[in-house]
Protein backbone atom coordinates (compact mmCIF):
# COMPACT_ATOMS: atom_id res chain seq x y z
CA UNK A 1 0.00 0.00 0.00
CA UNK A 2 1.18 3.28 -0.58
CA UNK A 3 1.89 5.91 1.92
CA UNK A 4 -1.04 8.48 2.50
CA UNK A 5 -3.69 5.76 0.92
CA UNK A 6 -5.55 4.09 2.92
CA UNK A 7 -6.69 0.52 2.02
CA UNK A 8 -11.12 0.76 1.27
CA UNK A 9 -11.42 -3.34 1.45
CA UNK A 10 -13.48 -3.91 4.00
CA UNK A 11 -11.61 -6.14 6.52
CA UNK A 12 -12.38 -10.02 6.11
CA UNK A 13 -15.25 -11.52 8.36
CA UNK A 14 -13.91 -13.51 11.52
CA UNK A 15 -15.99 -16.67 11.75
CA UNK A 16 -16.18 -19.11 14.07
CA UNK A 17 -17.30 -22.56 12.67
CA UNK A 18 -18.00 -25.46 14.52
CA UNK A 19 -18.03 -29.33 12.87
CA UNK A 20 -15.29 -28.03 10.00
CA UNK A 21 -14.82 -31.03 8.96
CA UNK A 22 -18.47 -32.57 8.07
CA UNK A 23 -19.97 -32.10 5.05
CA UNK A 24 -21.16 -28.90 5.61
CA UNK A 25 -18.87 -27.27 7.20
CA UNK A 26 -15.88 -28.33 4.48
CA UNK A 27 -17.95 -27.29 1.62
CA UNK A 28 -18.13 -23.32 3.62
CA UNK A 29 -14.77 -23.28 4.29
CA UNK A 30 -13.87 -24.17 0.50
CA UNK A 31 -16.47 -21.89 -0.95
CA UNK A 32 -15.96 -19.27 1.49
CA UNK A 33 -12.35 -19.15 2.35
CA UNK A 34 -11.55 -16.86 0.02
CA UNK A 35 -13.40 -14.12 1.75
CA UNK A 36 -14.38 -15.23 5.17
CA UNK A 37 -11.27 -15.89 7.89
CA UNK A 38 -12.94 -19.24 9.72
CA UNK A 39 -11.51 -20.37 12.88
CA UNK A 40 -12.66 -23.77 12.59
CA UNK A 41 -13.36 -26.75 15.50
CA UNK A 42 -13.90 -30.50 15.33
CA UNK A 43 -13.35 -33.29 17.38
CA UNK A 44 -12.14 -35.15 13.97
CA UNK A 45 -9.34 -34.21 12.45
CA UNK A 46 -10.22 -33.61 8.68
CA UNK A 47 -7.64 -30.78 7.50
CA UNK A 48 -10.21 -27.92 8.04
CA UNK A 49 -9.68 -27.26 11.98
CA UNK A 50 -7.85 -24.72 13.52
CA UNK A 51 -8.78 -26.47 17.29
CA UNK A 52 -9.33 -30.19 17.70
CA UNK A 53 -12.01 -29.58 20.34
CA UNK A 54 -14.83 -31.96 21.86
CA UNK A 55 -17.65 -29.53 22.12
CA UNK A 56 -19.32 -31.35 24.80
CA UNK A 57 -16.21 -31.07 26.80
CA UNK A 58 -16.37 -27.67 28.45
CA UNK A 59 -12.72 -27.06 29.69
CA UNK A 60 -11.19 -27.28 25.98
CA UNK A 61 -13.33 -24.03 25.37
CA UNK A 62 -10.15 -22.27 26.80
CA UNK A 63 -8.38 -23.94 23.29
CA UNK A 64 -10.34 -20.67 21.69
CA UNK A 65 -9.06 -18.00 24.04
CA UNK A 66 -6.58 -16.73 21.42
CA UNK A 67 -9.28 -16.49 18.49
CA UNK A 68 -11.35 -13.67 18.13
CA UNK A 69 -14.21 -14.06 16.15
CA UNK A 70 -17.34 -11.22 14.63
CA UNK A 71 -19.52 -14.92 13.80
CA UNK A 72 -20.08 -17.92 14.68
CA UNK A 73 -21.59 -20.76 12.04
CA UNK A 74 -22.82 -23.83 14.24
CA UNK A 75 -22.48 -26.79 12.08
CA UNK A 76 -21.37 -29.65 14.04
CA UNK A 77 -24.06 -32.29 15.27
CA UNK A 78 -24.52 -35.80 16.39
CA UNK A 79 -27.06 -37.49 13.80
CA UNK A 80 -26.52 -41.34 14.38
CA UNK A 81 -25.54 -41.99 18.06
CA UNK A 82 -27.25 -43.67 20.39
CA UNK A 83 -27.64 -40.55 22.76
CA UNK A 84 -28.45 -37.48 20.05
CA UNK A 85 -29.84 -35.65 22.09
CA UNK A 86 -27.97 -35.74 25.11
CA UNK A 87 -24.75 -35.30 23.16
CA UNK A 88 -26.38 -31.92 21.16
CA UNK A 89 -27.33 -30.68 24.59
CA UNK A 90 -24.12 -30.94 26.04
CA UNK A 91 -22.24 -29.06 23.28
CA UNK A 92 -25.28 -26.65 23.40
CA UNK A 93 -25.26 -25.58 26.86
CA UNK A 94 -21.10 -25.49 26.38
CA UNK A 95 -21.54 -23.16 23.25
CA UNK A 96 -23.95 -20.67 25.36
CA UNK A 97 -21.87 -20.66 28.61
CA UNK A 98 -19.06 -19.68 26.26
CA UNK A 99 -20.81 -17.04 23.64
CA UNK A 100 -21.35 -15.61 27.25
CA UNK A 101 -18.66 -14.03 26.98
CA UNK A 102 -17.19 -13.43 23.62
CA UNK A 103 -20.61 -12.08 22.51
CA UNK A 104 -20.23 -12.77 18.67
CA UNK A 105 -22.36 -10.11 16.39
CA UNK A 106 -24.31 -13.09 14.86
CA UNK A 107 -24.74 -17.01 15.16
CA UNK A 108 -26.13 -19.17 12.10
CA UNK A 109 -27.76 -22.57 13.00
CA UNK A 110 -27.86 -25.24 10.25
CA UNK A 111 -30.96 -26.88 11.73
CA UNK A 112 -32.89 -29.33 9.54
CA UNK A 113 -35.82 -29.75 7.57
CA UNK A 114 -36.79 -32.42 10.49
CA UNK A 115 -37.21 -29.04 12.99
CA UNK A 116 -39.88 -28.25 10.38
CA UNK A 117 -41.85 -31.70 10.10
CA UNK A 118 -41.23 -34.68 12.40
CA UNK A 119 -41.45 -33.90 15.94
CA UNK A 120 -41.21 -37.57 17.55
CA UNK A 121 -37.33 -38.29 16.87
CA UNK A 122 -34.31 -37.11 19.74
CA UNK A 123 -32.76 -35.69 16.16
CA UNK A 124 -35.52 -33.43 15.82
CA UNK A 125 -36.00 -32.45 19.28
CA UNK A 126 -32.62 -31.51 19.78
CA UNK A 127 -32.34 -29.45 16.73
CA UNK A 128 -35.98 -27.76 18.14
CA UNK A 129 -34.10 -27.57 21.57
CA UNK A 130 -30.97 -26.17 20.12
CA UNK A 131 -33.23 -23.05 18.20
CA UNK A 132 -35.24 -22.51 21.48
CA UNK A 133 -31.67 -22.12 23.40
CA UNK A 134 -31.23 -19.61 20.67
CA UNK A 135 -33.76 -17.72 20.35
CA UNK A 136 -33.36 -17.36 24.42
CA UNK A 137 -29.83 -16.45 24.43
CA UNK A 138 -30.29 -13.20 22.86
CA UNK A 139 -27.59 -13.36 19.89
CA UNK A 140 -29.02 -12.00 16.97
CA UNK A 141 -29.45 -15.48 14.66
CA UNK A 142 -30.48 -16.91 11.81
CA UNK A 143 -31.92 -20.72 11.43
CA UNK A 144 -31.68 -22.56 8.23
CA UNK A 145 -33.53 -25.81 7.63
CA UNK A 146 -32.20 -27.50 4.69
CA UNK A 147 -33.48 -30.68 3.62
CA UNK A 148 -31.30 -33.73 2.31
CA UNK A 149 -28.28 -32.13 1.48
CA UNK A 150 -26.36 -33.00 -1.84
CA UNK A 151 -23.91 -32.07 -4.16
CA UNK A 152 -22.44 -34.78 -7.18
CA UNK A 153 -19.20 -35.62 -4.95
CA UNK A 154 -21.45 -36.20 -1.98
CA UNK A 155 -20.93 -39.40 -0.20
CA UNK A 156 -25.04 -41.12 -0.50
CA UNK A 157 -24.81 -39.61 -3.74
CA UNK A 158 -21.68 -42.22 -4.96
CA UNK A 159 -23.15 -44.78 -2.85
CA UNK A 160 -26.23 -44.54 -4.57
CA UNK A 161 -24.76 -44.55 -7.61
CA UNK A 162 -22.62 -47.16 -7.29
CA UNK A 163 -25.63 -49.15 -6.60
CA UNK A 164 -27.02 -48.19 -9.61
CA UNK A 165 -24.11 -48.94 -11.89
CA UNK A 166 -24.87 -52.56 -10.31
CA UNK A 167 -28.51 -52.16 -11.86
CA UNK A 168 -30.48 -51.67 -8.40
CA UNK A 169 -31.47 -48.36 -6.23
CA UNK A 170 -32.62 -48.69 -2.23
CA UNK A 171 -35.75 -47.41 -1.46
CA UNK A 172 -36.73 -47.08 2.27
CA UNK A 173 -40.99 -47.10 2.58
CA UNK A 174 -42.89 -46.74 -0.49
CA UNK A 175 -41.19 -44.63 -2.25
CA UNK A 176 -44.01 -41.98 -2.44
CA UNK A 177 -42.80 -39.27 0.01
CA UNK A 178 -41.63 -35.73 -0.85
CA UNK A 179 -38.23 -34.51 -0.63
CA UNK A 180 -36.55 -30.87 -1.24
CA UNK A 181 -33.20 -31.84 -1.84
CA UNK A 182 -30.96 -28.52 -0.63
CA UNK A 183 -27.86 -28.61 -3.11
CA UNK A 184 -24.96 -27.50 -0.85
CA UNK A 185 -23.94 -24.62 -3.14
CA UNK A 186 -27.41 -22.90 -2.64
CA UNK A 187 -26.46 -23.30 1.89
CA UNK A 188 -23.06 -21.84 1.02
CA UNK A 189 -24.62 -18.87 -0.75
CA UNK A 190 -27.50 -17.96 1.75
CA UNK A 191 -24.42 -17.97 4.43
CA UNK A 192 -22.43 -16.01 2.21
CA UNK A 193 -25.19 -14.03 1.37
CA UNK A 194 -25.81 -13.32 5.28
CA UNK A 195 -22.08 -13.16 6.52
CA UNK A 196 -21.92 -10.05 4.00
CA UNK A 197 -25.03 -8.07 4.48
CA UNK A 198 -24.95 -8.83 8.32
CA UNK A 199 -28.55 -9.74 8.18
CA UNK A 200 -29.24 -11.00 11.52
CA UNK A 201 -32.92 -11.53 11.08
CA UNK A 202 -33.61 -13.51 14.06
CA UNK A 203 -36.02 -15.65 11.69
CA UNK A 204 -35.91 -19.37 10.33
CA UNK A 205 -35.42 -20.19 6.35
CA UNK A 206 -36.06 -23.33 4.93
CA UNK A 207 -34.15 -24.02 1.92
CA UNK A 208 -34.51 -26.87 -0.85
CA UNK A 209 -35.03 -27.80 -4.22
CA UNK A 210 -38.46 -25.39 -5.30
CA UNK A 211 -39.97 -28.44 -6.98
CA UNK A 212 -40.50 -31.30 -4.44
CA UNK A 213 -39.88 -34.82 -5.89
CA UNK A 214 -40.42 -38.15 -4.19
CA UNK A 215 -37.93 -40.75 -3.08
CA UNK A 216 -39.08 -42.76 -5.91
CA UNK A 217 -38.74 -39.64 -8.16
CA UNK A 218 -35.22 -38.68 -6.84
CA UNK A 219 -33.58 -41.85 -7.23
CA UNK A 220 -34.96 -41.88 -10.98
CA UNK A 221 -33.36 -38.34 -11.32
CA UNK A 222 -29.88 -39.38 -10.01
CA UNK A 223 -30.43 -42.62 -12.16
CA UNK A 224 -30.70 -40.69 -15.31
CA UNK A 225 -27.91 -38.52 -14.45
CA UNK A 226 -25.85 -41.58 -14.85
CA UNK A 227 -28.04 -42.82 -18.00
CA UNK A 228 -28.86 -45.64 -15.76
CA UNK A 229 -32.11 -47.34 -15.11
CA UNK A 230 -32.22 -49.32 -11.99
CA UNK A 231 -34.58 -51.95 -10.69
CA UNK A 232 -35.91 -50.07 -7.25
CA UNK A 233 -35.96 -52.64 -4.61
CA UNK A 234 -38.66 -50.88 -1.77
CA UNK A 235 -37.36 -51.54 1.56
CA UNK A 236 -40.28 -51.78 4.39
CA UNK A 237 -39.85 -49.46 6.96
CA UNK A 238 -39.33 -51.93 10.06
CA UNK A 239 -36.55 -53.73 7.97
CA UNK A 240 -34.68 -50.57 7.58
CA UNK A 241 -34.85 -49.71 10.92
CA UNK A 242 -33.35 -52.76 11.70
CA UNK A 243 -30.85 -52.32 9.07
CA UNK A 244 -29.87 -48.69 10.38
CA UNK A 245 -29.48 -50.21 13.66
CA UNK A 246 -27.09 -52.86 12.70
CA UNK A 247 -24.97 -51.06 10.49
CA UNK A 248 -24.98 -47.56 12.57
CA UNK A 249 -24.66 -45.72 9.61
CA UNK A 250 -28.42 -43.71 10.25
CA UNK A 251 -30.01 -42.92 13.01
CA UNK A 252 -32.72 -45.60 13.29
CA UNK A 253 -35.46 -43.40 14.76
CA UNK A 254 -34.92 -41.69 11.13
CA UNK A 255 -37.03 -44.66 9.94
CA UNK A 256 -39.72 -43.74 11.58
CA UNK A 257 -40.16 -40.13 9.74
CA UNK A 258 -39.79 -41.89 6.43
CA UNK A 259 -43.77 -41.25 5.37
CA UNK A 260 -43.24 -37.83 6.13
CA UNK A 261 -43.31 -35.61 3.27
CA UNK A 262 -40.61 -32.93 3.78
CA UNK A 263 -41.38 -30.16 1.31
CA UNK A 264 -39.37 -26.94 1.55
CA UNK A 265 -41.22 -23.43 2.01
CA UNK A 266 -38.97 -20.79 0.22
CA UNK A 267 -41.65 -18.04 0.37
CA UNK A 268 -39.35 -16.16 3.61
CA UNK A 269 -35.97 -17.19 1.92
CA UNK A 270 -37.00 -15.10 -1.77
CA UNK A 271 -38.46 -12.21 0.40
CA UNK A 272 -35.66 -11.43 2.58
CA UNK A 273 -32.32 -12.91 0.89
CA UNK A 274 -34.26 -12.85 -2.52
CA UNK A 275 -32.44 -16.28 -2.83
CA UNK A 276 -33.61 -18.96 -5.91
CA UNK A 277 -32.83 -22.50 -4.76
CA UNK A 278 -31.87 -24.76 -7.77
CA UNK A 279 -34.08 -27.49 -8.88
CA UNK A 280 -32.89 -30.80 -7.75
CA UNK A 281 -33.00 -31.76 -11.82
CA UNK A 282 -30.71 -29.19 -12.58
CA UNK A 283 -28.81 -30.00 -9.30
CA UNK A 284 -27.64 -33.42 -9.58
CA UNK A 285 -24.87 -33.49 -11.49
CA UNK A 286 -23.16 -29.92 -10.23
CA UNK B 1 -62.21 -5.85 11.41
CA UNK B 2 -60.47 -6.20 8.08
CA UNK B 3 -56.74 -4.52 9.37
CA UNK B 4 -56.95 -6.84 12.40
CA UNK B 5 -54.39 -9.72 12.51
CA UNK B 6 -55.69 -12.82 12.76
CA UNK B 7 -52.67 -15.88 13.47
CA UNK B 8 -55.19 -18.87 13.42
CA UNK B 9 -52.06 -21.84 14.62
CA UNK B 10 -53.28 -25.55 13.24
CA UNK B 11 -54.84 -24.00 10.52
CA UNK B 12 -54.78 -26.78 8.05
CA UNK B 13 -56.40 -29.02 10.87
CA UNK B 14 -60.20 -29.29 10.20
CA UNK B 15 -61.72 -26.51 12.49
CA UNK B 16 -58.70 -24.61 11.70
CA UNK B 17 -59.67 -24.48 7.93
CA UNK B 18 -63.15 -24.05 8.47
CA UNK B 19 -62.28 -20.78 10.62
CA UNK B 20 -59.62 -19.92 8.21
CA UNK B 21 -62.52 -19.60 5.46
CA UNK B 22 -65.09 -17.79 7.23
CA UNK B 23 -63.47 -15.15 8.67
CA UNK B 24 -60.39 -14.78 6.00
CA UNK B 25 -62.96 -12.45 4.53
CA UNK B 26 -63.15 -10.32 7.58
CA UNK B 27 -60.30 -10.16 9.25
CA UNK B 28 -55.99 -10.15 7.89
CA UNK B 29 -55.86 -13.74 8.23
CA UNK B 30 -52.96 -15.92 8.93
CA UNK B 31 -53.07 -19.28 9.21
CA UNK B 32 -49.80 -22.16 9.85
CA UNK B 33 -49.31 -25.57 8.58
CA UNK B 34 -46.60 -28.19 9.86
CA UNK B 35 -46.79 -31.19 7.31
CA UNK B 36 -49.51 -30.58 5.09
CA UNK B 37 -50.20 -27.28 3.27
CA UNK B 38 -53.51 -26.24 1.45
CA UNK B 39 -52.94 -24.43 -1.51
CA UNK B 40 -55.60 -21.86 -0.36
CA UNK B 41 -55.36 -19.18 1.72
CA UNK B 42 -51.65 -17.33 2.63
CA UNK B 43 -50.82 -20.75 4.64
CA UNK B 44 -47.17 -20.09 6.48
CA UNK B 45 -44.96 -23.10 8.06
CA UNK B 46 -44.86 -23.07 12.03
CA UNK B 47 -43.86 -25.76 14.00
CA UNK B 48 -45.09 -24.60 17.60
CA UNK B 49 -42.43 -26.24 19.21
CA UNK B 50 -39.92 -24.03 17.83
CA UNK B 51 -40.01 -20.54 19.44
CA UNK B 52 -38.06 -18.76 16.60
CA UNK B 53 -40.54 -20.40 14.36
CA UNK B 54 -43.40 -18.88 16.49
CA UNK B 55 -41.58 -15.32 16.71
CA UNK B 56 -41.07 -15.19 13.10
CA UNK B 57 -44.48 -14.87 12.21
CA UNK B 58 -44.37 -11.33 13.11
CA UNK B 59 -47.38 -9.18 15.28
CA UNK B 60 -50.98 -10.85 15.58
CA UNK B 61 -53.95 -8.94 17.48
CA UNK B 62 -55.46 -12.60 17.98
CA UNK B 63 -53.97 -15.66 18.54
CA UNK B 64 -56.17 -18.50 18.08
CA UNK B 65 -54.67 -21.95 18.28
CA UNK B 66 -56.08 -25.58 17.58
CA UNK B 67 -52.83 -27.37 16.69
CA UNK B 68 -53.06 -30.06 19.38
CA UNK B 69 -51.12 -33.49 18.84
CA UNK B 70 -53.90 -35.94 19.03
CA UNK B 71 -52.11 -39.33 19.06
CA UNK B 72 -49.15 -41.39 19.07
CA UNK B 73 -46.55 -41.46 22.56
CA UNK B 74 -45.38 -38.34 24.14
CA UNK B 75 -48.39 -36.06 23.26
CA UNK B 76 -48.80 -34.83 26.59
CA UNK B 77 -45.38 -33.63 27.19
CA UNK B 78 -45.38 -31.87 23.50
CA UNK B 79 -48.66 -30.61 24.06
CA UNK B 80 -47.93 -28.76 26.74
CA UNK B 81 -44.94 -27.48 24.92
CA UNK B 82 -46.60 -25.88 21.83
CA UNK B 83 -49.22 -24.01 24.53
CA UNK B 84 -46.36 -22.65 26.82
CA UNK B 85 -45.11 -21.47 23.70
CA UNK B 86 -47.67 -20.19 21.68
CA UNK B 87 -48.95 -18.31 25.57
CA UNK B 88 -45.68 -17.03 26.14
CA UNK B 89 -45.68 -15.60 22.33
CA UNK B 90 -49.20 -14.10 22.40
CA UNK B 91 -48.26 -12.65 25.90
CA UNK B 92 -44.88 -10.86 24.07
CA UNK B 93 -46.73 -9.53 21.08
CA UNK B 94 -49.57 -8.49 23.71
CA UNK B 95 -52.24 -10.56 21.28
CA UNK B 96 -55.41 -12.11 22.81
CA UNK B 97 -55.15 -15.62 22.95
CA UNK B 98 -58.20 -18.20 22.12
CA UNK B 99 -57.29 -22.06 23.00
CA UNK B 100 -59.59 -24.21 21.20
CA UNK B 101 -59.89 -27.07 23.98
CA UNK B 102 -61.76 -30.07 24.28
CA UNK B 103 -64.69 -31.41 26.04
CA UNK B 104 -62.71 -34.28 27.16
CA UNK B 105 -61.39 -32.60 29.87
CA UNK B 106 -64.83 -33.48 31.64
CA UNK B 107 -64.55 -36.84 30.91
CA UNK B 108 -64.78 -39.23 34.00
CA UNK B 109 -62.38 -42.03 32.30
CA UNK B 110 -59.01 -40.42 31.89
CA UNK B 111 -56.45 -40.62 29.22
CA UNK B 112 -53.09 -38.49 28.02
CA UNK B 113 -54.69 -36.33 25.77
CA UNK B 114 -57.58 -35.74 28.40
CA UNK B 115 -55.04 -34.94 30.87
CA UNK B 116 -52.98 -32.52 28.44
CA UNK B 117 -56.05 -30.27 27.89
CA UNK B 118 -56.25 -29.98 31.56
CA UNK B 119 -53.05 -29.41 31.96
CA UNK B 120 -52.63 -26.91 29.11
CA UNK B 121 -56.05 -24.74 30.56
CA UNK B 122 -53.99 -24.81 33.44
CA UNK B 123 -50.68 -23.49 32.21
CA UNK B 124 -53.42 -20.86 30.34
CA UNK B 125 -54.74 -19.72 33.61
CA UNK B 126 -51.88 -19.03 35.23
CA UNK B 127 -49.63 -17.63 32.61
CA UNK B 128 -52.08 -16.06 29.91
CA UNK B 129 -52.41 -12.11 30.03
CA UNK B 130 -55.35 -12.20 28.06
CA UNK B 131 -57.56 -15.61 27.38
CA UNK B 132 -60.45 -17.57 26.11
CA UNK B 133 -60.63 -21.12 26.86
CA UNK B 134 -63.20 -22.77 24.13
CA UNK B 135 -64.45 -26.56 25.11
CA UNK B 136 -66.13 -27.85 22.04
CA UNK B 137 -68.14 -30.82 21.94
CA UNK B 138 -68.18 -33.45 18.99
CA UNK B 139 -67.32 -30.92 16.68
CA UNK B 140 -68.83 -31.64 13.37
CA UNK B 141 -69.04 -29.91 9.94
CA UNK B 142 -69.61 -30.11 5.94
CA UNK B 143 -66.05 -32.38 4.45
CA UNK B 144 -63.21 -29.80 2.73
CA UNK B 145 -61.46 -30.12 -0.08
CA UNK B 146 -58.24 -30.74 1.13
CA UNK B 147 -56.32 -34.04 2.62
CA UNK B 148 -56.19 -33.79 6.31
CA UNK B 149 -53.44 -35.81 8.31
CA UNK B 150 -56.78 -37.80 10.28
CA UNK B 151 -59.66 -38.26 8.84
CA UNK B 152 -62.78 -36.54 11.10
CA UNK B 153 -64.57 -39.20 13.08
CA UNK B 154 -68.17 -38.16 12.16
CA UNK B 155 -67.32 -38.07 8.41
CA UNK B 156 -65.62 -41.81 8.81
CA UNK B 157 -68.86 -42.33 10.71
CA UNK B 158 -71.35 -40.97 7.58
CA UNK B 159 -69.01 -42.18 5.20
CA UNK B 160 -69.31 -46.12 6.79
CA UNK B 161 -73.75 -45.63 7.47
CA UNK B 162 -73.38 -44.70 3.61
CA UNK B 163 -71.70 -47.79 2.46
CA UNK B 164 -72.00 -50.13 4.42
CA UNK B 165 -75.05 -52.45 6.19
CA UNK B 166 -73.61 -52.88 9.30
CA UNK B 167 -71.45 -50.14 11.68
CA UNK B 168 -68.98 -51.98 14.59
CA UNK B 169 -69.90 -49.56 17.42
CA UNK B 170 -68.00 -49.74 20.65
CA UNK B 171 -69.39 -50.91 23.72
CA UNK B 172 -73.11 -50.47 23.82
CA UNK B 173 -73.17 -47.37 22.30
CA UNK B 174 -75.51 -45.85 24.99
CA UNK B 175 -72.29 -42.94 25.78
CA UNK B 176 -73.48 -39.60 25.38
CA UNK B 177 -72.18 -36.85 22.64
CA UNK B 178 -73.42 -33.67 22.68
CA UNK B 179 -72.24 -32.63 18.93
CA UNK B 180 -71.80 -29.06 18.09
CA UNK B 181 -71.72 -27.69 14.36
CA UNK B 182 -68.48 -25.90 13.42
CA UNK B 183 -70.66 -23.06 11.84
CA UNK B 184 -72.10 -22.60 15.73
CA UNK B 185 -68.06 -22.82 17.05
CA UNK B 186 -66.85 -20.23 14.59
CA UNK B 187 -69.41 -18.30 15.50
CA UNK B 188 -68.29 -17.77 19.35
CA UNK B 189 -64.71 -17.69 18.37
CA UNK B 190 -65.66 -14.49 16.91
CA UNK B 191 -67.89 -13.31 19.33
CA UNK B 192 -64.72 -14.24 21.94
CA UNK B 193 -62.95 -11.86 18.96
CA UNK B 194 -65.06 -8.66 19.55
CA UNK B 195 -66.30 -9.06 23.01
CA UNK B 196 -64.22 -7.15 25.39
CA UNK B 197 -64.15 -9.85 28.49
CA UNK B 198 -61.03 -12.04 29.22
CA UNK B 199 -59.31 -15.18 30.81
CA UNK B 200 -63.07 -16.87 30.49
CA UNK B 201 -63.93 -20.64 29.21
CA UNK B 202 -66.73 -21.65 27.44
CA UNK B 203 -67.96 -24.83 26.90
CA UNK B 204 -69.81 -25.11 23.82
CA UNK B 205 -71.81 -28.36 22.41
CA UNK B 206 -75.24 -28.89 20.46
CA UNK B 207 -78.57 -28.00 21.77
CA UNK B 208 -79.17 -31.63 23.19
CA UNK B 209 -77.16 -34.66 24.32
CA UNK B 210 -77.57 -38.09 22.41
CA UNK B 211 -76.26 -41.44 22.70
CA UNK B 212 -73.76 -42.22 19.87
CA UNK B 213 -76.50 -45.16 19.11
CA UNK B 214 -78.89 -42.30 17.90
CA UNK B 215 -76.13 -40.10 16.44
CA UNK B 216 -75.64 -43.53 14.38
CA UNK B 217 -79.54 -43.51 13.60
CA UNK B 218 -79.78 -40.04 12.39
CA UNK B 219 -77.04 -40.55 10.09
CA UNK B 220 -78.62 -43.63 8.75
CA UNK B 221 -82.10 -41.41 8.50
CA UNK B 222 -80.63 -38.72 7.06
CA UNK B 223 -79.29 -41.14 3.82
CA UNK B 224 -82.69 -43.00 4.20
CA UNK B 225 -81.42 -46.30 4.86
CA UNK B 226 -81.25 -48.37 8.61
CA UNK B 227 -78.09 -49.50 9.89
CA UNK B 228 -77.27 -52.40 12.22
CA UNK B 229 -74.90 -51.96 14.80
CA UNK B 230 -72.75 -53.99 16.01
CA UNK B 231 -71.29 -53.95 19.04
CA UNK B 232 -67.87 -54.76 19.79
CA UNK B 233 -65.96 -55.03 22.81
CA UNK B 234 -62.97 -52.33 23.49
CA UNK B 235 -60.09 -54.66 23.02
CA UNK B 236 -60.89 -55.57 19.01
CA UNK B 237 -60.77 -51.24 18.30
CA UNK B 238 -57.69 -51.41 20.65
CA UNK B 239 -56.34 -53.50 18.38
CA UNK B 240 -57.07 -52.06 15.48
CA UNK B 241 -55.68 -48.66 16.92
CA UNK B 242 -52.43 -50.00 16.25
CA UNK B 243 -53.05 -50.49 12.67
CA UNK B 244 -54.27 -46.87 11.79
CA UNK B 245 -53.47 -43.55 13.29
CA UNK B 246 -57.57 -42.61 12.83
CA UNK B 247 -58.31 -43.46 16.92
CA UNK B 248 -55.67 -43.96 19.63
CA UNK B 249 -55.64 -47.19 21.82
CA UNK B 250 -56.13 -44.73 25.58
CA UNK B 251 -59.03 -42.99 23.27
CA UNK B 252 -60.94 -46.01 23.05
CA UNK B 253 -60.84 -46.51 26.39
CA UNK B 254 -62.42 -43.16 27.22
CA UNK B 255 -64.69 -43.20 24.16
CA UNK B 256 -67.44 -44.06 27.08
CA UNK B 257 -67.56 -41.23 29.38
CA UNK B 258 -70.38 -39.04 28.59
CA UNK B 259 -69.90 -35.97 27.40
CA UNK B 260 -71.81 -32.61 28.64
CA UNK B 261 -71.35 -29.09 27.71
CA UNK B 262 -72.75 -26.59 29.81
CA UNK B 263 -73.99 -23.92 26.85
CA UNK B 264 -74.97 -21.69 29.50
CA UNK B 265 -71.25 -20.50 29.92
CA UNK B 266 -70.63 -18.13 27.39
CA UNK B 267 -74.27 -16.61 27.51
CA UNK B 268 -72.55 -13.47 28.50
CA UNK B 269 -71.52 -12.96 24.70
CA UNK B 270 -75.16 -13.23 23.20
CA UNK B 271 -77.40 -15.64 21.82
CA UNK B 272 -76.67 -18.01 19.33
CA UNK B 273 -78.86 -20.54 17.55
CA UNK B 274 -77.11 -23.84 18.13
CA UNK B 275 -78.05 -26.02 15.05
CA UNK B 276 -80.04 -29.55 16.34
CA UNK B 277 -77.25 -32.38 14.83
CA UNK B 278 -81.02 -33.55 13.14
CA UNK B 279 -80.50 -30.44 10.75
CA UNK B 280 -77.03 -30.13 10.76
CA UNK B 281 -76.21 -33.75 9.63
CA UNK B 282 -76.87 -33.48 6.46
CA UNK B 283 -73.83 -31.05 6.31
CA UNK B 284 -71.44 -34.50 6.83
CA UNK B 285 -72.25 -35.41 3.49
CA UNK B 286 -70.74 -32.67 1.49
Amino acid sequence: MQAGLVDSTPPRPSVLITGCNGYVGRNLIKLLGDTVNFIGVDCMPGGHESELIDLRDATSYTQLDKYTFDYVLHCAWDQISRNIYENNMQCARNLFNYLDQKIPQGLIFISSSFASTTTGIQYTRSKIAFENMLFESGIPFIIIRPDMLYSADEKKMQEHRSYMKKGFALCIGNGQSLRSPTHINDLVQLVHRIITTKQFTNKVYEIGSPIPYSQEQILRIVAASIGRNPFIVKIPTFVAQFLFQVTKKVDPEQARTIGYDRVADLRALREDFDLQPRDFNTGVTQ
Amino acid sequence: MANERLLILGGNSFLGLHLTRDLAAKYNTTPTYLTNRPSDFNFVRCNLLSKPDLHSLGQFDYVIQYSSIIAGSNKKQQNLEMVRNAVEYANTTQAKYIYISSSQVNFTIDSDYRQSKIEAERLIQEHSANFVIIRPSAPYGSPLPFAFTRQQPFHVLANLVSRLPVVPVIGNGQYLRQPVHVTNLNALVEKCLTAPTRNRVYEIGGPKQLTFNAIIDIISMARSKHTFKLHLPNFIFRIASHMTNFIDAELVNAVRSDEQSNNETWQELGGLDLIPFEQGVTDLFG
